[in-house]
């Protein structure tokens, strides 16, 4: 044997008991010998392999994604738009509830019906795109879907804690107390209004499902969408720098939110 | 696989128990869990695409190691992009085990990562794929689209750089 052809058994045998062949071309080369050691001690050295399990959920969520793909359905139900259906139903009927809350509270008052409408149509339209993700998403890609249900969520969240506490009557208050100019007063309270109902829902999330910081984004991005009708329609008595101040403010809120919400659930499961 | 191939949903359900496991930890042993999850997922649905292109003269593990070692691949270039993410995750990725409770265990589980982190990624996957996977080298240079002789020649200068890295750490 020479010393490539005991080179190459070597590989073969690594791990197991070595032919007699190349035991006895070992004894009689040191070279060979010293590359047998080597070999022996790297592969011993690994010790066993760590046992990994795929996590539950995401390997109960490939499952049934791919026996949902092979399930045999009737052409007909298959070609059903069921999920964009129920999108524009679930949406309109979420943006006319959040019209009405808006209205309860006076903060509609005032506002000319052609904005309104305008307001009501985009915000039908955020809506009807974030169920459509849920529903369309939801067996695919249930992270996704849990994203996108925590974006309506901490949408919600907001729209209750502007119906008690409303956003303009606090800015007016403090401009009047503090004598602090409105802009700055509305950027400040947007972001303080959108980041704490953002930042419950993505602490939460990034405990529960060990998110990817951009998928974070992805939620902070729907929550905005979603409340910046919101900003629209409640801003017709103050100027237009007055609804961008409110419109950055609720995007720096999302953007902070979504990152401080990241780093508290991140460090929580470590 | 066969059978899952043409559409057999319990054939795919034997497939997915027996192989799930091994493929998360062979892409959990190099990535944070995370990205381990989301290439898992990424990975599976790969796989089922690709079903209907199997060979059935080909073992089954190459097949679905060398979809797994493209994505992984894929990864690296895309973190190659970006310098900052190019290191290897070294940290215990979801993994479970008597093992775990023990500190001296899990140090040795430190270092063999920080070693295999080590290597190039040419060295590290054909040592994975042998050590960990049990693959056989004519599998595992089928799984990566080379030659036997190249495979094990990798395997050899890893396991060396394996022994002396190790030994470094663990005297």
């Amino acid at each position: 044997m020479t010393c490539e052809e005991a080179k190459r058994q070597m590989m073969d045998e690594l791990g197991h008991a070595s032919t007699p062949a190349l035991a006895a071309h070992v004894q009689s080369c040191r070279a060979c010998a010293a590359d047998c050691a080597d070999l022996q001690s790297g592969f011993a050295a690994l010790g066993p392999a760590t046992l990994h399990r795929a996590p539950p959920f995401v390997a109960e969520a490939v499952r049934k994604r791919i026996l949902a793909n092979l399930a045999p359905r009737a052409k007909l139900i298959r070609e059903l738009p069921f999920d964009g259906l129920l999108s524009i139903l679930f949406g309109t009927a979420a943006a006319f509830a959040s019209l009405l809350l808006l209205h309860s509270r006076g903060l509609l008052a005032g506002m000319g019906p052609l904005r309104l409408a305008a307001g009501a149509v985009v915000w039908a339209g955020v809506f009807i795109l974030a169920f459509w993700t849920l529903l369309r998403r939801w067996d695919e890609d249930p992270q996704l879907g849990h994203l996108v249900l925590g974006a309506l969520a901490a949408a919600g969240l907001f729209l209750a804690g502007n119906h008690f506490l409303p956003l303009p009557a606090v800015v007016q208050w403090c401009a009047t107390r503090l004598g602090a100019g409105l802009g700055p007063l509305f950027f400040a309270m947007g972001t303080v209004y959108a980041a704490i109902p953002l930042l419950l829902f993505a602490t939460s999330a990034s405990r529960r499902w060990h998110l990817r910081p951009r998928r974070v984004l992805i939620a902070g991005g729907f929550f905005f969408m979603l409340v910046a009708p919101a900003i629209f329609l409640q801003c017709a008595y103050f100027t237009a720098g007055a609804l961008l101040a409110w419109l950055l403010g609720a995007v720096a809120g999302s953007l902070a939110a979504s990152g401080a919400g990241y780093w508290l659930g991140t460090r929580a499961n470590a | 696989m066969d059978a899952y191939a043409r559409g057999d949903a319990a054939a795919f359900q034997v497939l997915y128990d027996r192989w799930r496991d091994r493929l998360f930890g062979y892409l959990a042993r190099v990535f944070d869990p995370a990205t381990a999850e989301e290439l898992f997922q990424t990975l599976w649905m790969r796989i089922h695409g690709a079903r209907g292109g199997y060979d059935r003269a080909r073992a089954v593990a190459p097949w679905l190691f060398a979809i797994a070692a493209n994505l992984r691949r894929e990864e690296w270039r895309r973190r190659s992009r970006r310098p900052e993410e190019l290191r290897p995750d070294v940290m215990p990725a979801g993994s479970t085990g008597s093992v775990e409770d023990s500190a001296l265990a899990a140090e040795r589980d430190r270092a063999v990562r920080s070693a295999l982190a080590a290597l190039p990624e040419t060295q590290r996957e054909v040592i994975e794929l042998h050590r960990f996977e049990h693959l056989s080298f004519p599998e595992i240079a089928e799984a990566l689209g080379e030659g036997v002789e190249a495979v094990k020649s990798r395997a050899f200068r890893g396991y060396k750089a394996l022994r002396t890295m190790l030994m470094e750490i663990q005297p």
